[in-house]
């Protein structure tokens, strides 16, 4: 899968700079509570390492593309920021237990099985500190994608057209999110959803804390 | 690659910590951040334990920043993998996802300067009895 992931970025696919809403939401909230350290989790081409680190903040990215690193690093050398990478796999993250104020996990989740998934959030669970902030999204069952491709289980679909063919797609719903947040103190959850040439794209984004 | 990275590196696998490192080249770097201060836990440049005593000067914090690991290995005591740092990143692959060819061709070209532990011992792969295999 990651081989997928080192075309698309080889190709220009996903090297936007563009700082969402919700991810410089985050990084306010996290100013707020002083936090220090931040992870970027599938950090691709960096856009929100750049936001983070400009801000200040010890900024930490892990992704499995090579090559989005290699963009990411060539980023902040080029705007004299600073930033620490990782070449991993968000299943099984090398970082000590309870070393993050914060990690953001941002359009990657979901690219993965239940399990994976389940997995990730575990790992994440393990690195944050206790009061530790989490902002992520998941895909939702109401986006045009659900049910395109081929269904490798429940919910989970290889995608066959499109910049995102050969990927795997998890969707989820509210009951789905919640579960799968299991211990972590969910602090807001909320369906995000746009229209862009007639087609709905619908995102459950949840901001969560480790009690 | 900074060196305060490995107050925070682990074995993705075992999740032992700190890792040793293994420096095979070395730059300065280009973007000095003193961002996050002194490392917490583990010294990487001078490969101890930080003490409550330690002072930042002690530490030689400055120089640690203004320096960046290009070309190493991380190697895990535990599980006996190893990890190799490639234009400054380390490569913190789980096995099913490293690529045996490249890991090889690393292997043998830095095999002179590694210990053995690392290029006879190493998982998932290594160059052992002149004979190069996996080891699972």
């Amino acid at each position: 899968m990651h081989k997928i992931w080192d075309k698309l970025f080889k190709r220009g696919e996903f090297t936007e700079l563009d700082v969402d809403e919700e991810v410089a939401g985050f990084a306010e909230l996290l100013r707020e509570r002083n936090a220090r350290r931040v992870l970027d989790l599938g950090c691709g081409a960096g856009r929100h390492i750049l936001h983070l680190s400009k801000l200040g903040f010890e900024v930490h990215g892990l992704d499995f593309s090579a090559e989005a690193l290699r963009i990411c690093w060539r980023r902040l050398l080029e705007r004299a920021l600073s930033a620490h990478l990782v070449l991993g796999d968000m299943r099984e993250l090398g970082y000590v237990s309870g070393c993050f104020d914060g990690v953001v996990c941002w359009y990657a989740l979901y690219h993965d099985t239940l399990s994976g998934i389940r997995r990730t959030l575990s790992e994440v669970w393990r690195v944050l500190r206790s009061g530790g902030l989490l902002l992520v999204n998941f895909m939702s069952k109401r986006t045009w994608k659900y049910g395109r491709g081929e269904e490798v289980e429940e919910d989970t679909f290889i995608q066959d057209e499109g910049s995102e063919a050969g990927m795997l797609h998890h969707y989820s719903s509210r009951e789905e999110v919640r579960e799968l947040l299991g211990e972590f103190r969910v602090l807001h959850l909320e369906l995000r959803e746009h229209s862009w040439c007639g087609k709905l794209s619908s995102r459950w984004v949840a901001l969560a804390e480790k009690p | 690659m900074k060196y305060r990275l490995m107050d925070l590196l682990a074995c993705p696998i075992d999740k032992t910590f700190p890792l040793k490192l293994i420096v095979l080249r070395e730059s300065e770097a280009s973007v000095h951040s003193a961002a996050g201060g002194p490392c917490e836990l583990y010294c990487g440049r001078l490969a101890r334990e930080v003490k409550p005593s330690d002072t930042p000067e002690a530490l030689g914090c400055s120089t640690c920043m203004k320096t960046e690991v290009e070309e190493g290995v991380l190697y895990c005591t535990t599980c006996s993998r190893w990890y190799p740092i490639l234009e400054g990143i380390p490569r913190l692959l789980p096995d099913q996802l490293r690529d045996r060819e490249e890991d090889l061709k690393f292997l043998r070209r830095f095999k002179d300067r590694l210990p053995r532990e690392v290029v006879e011992e190493g998982r998932p792969y290594n160059l052992s009895g002149g004979k190069e295999k996996p080891q699972r």
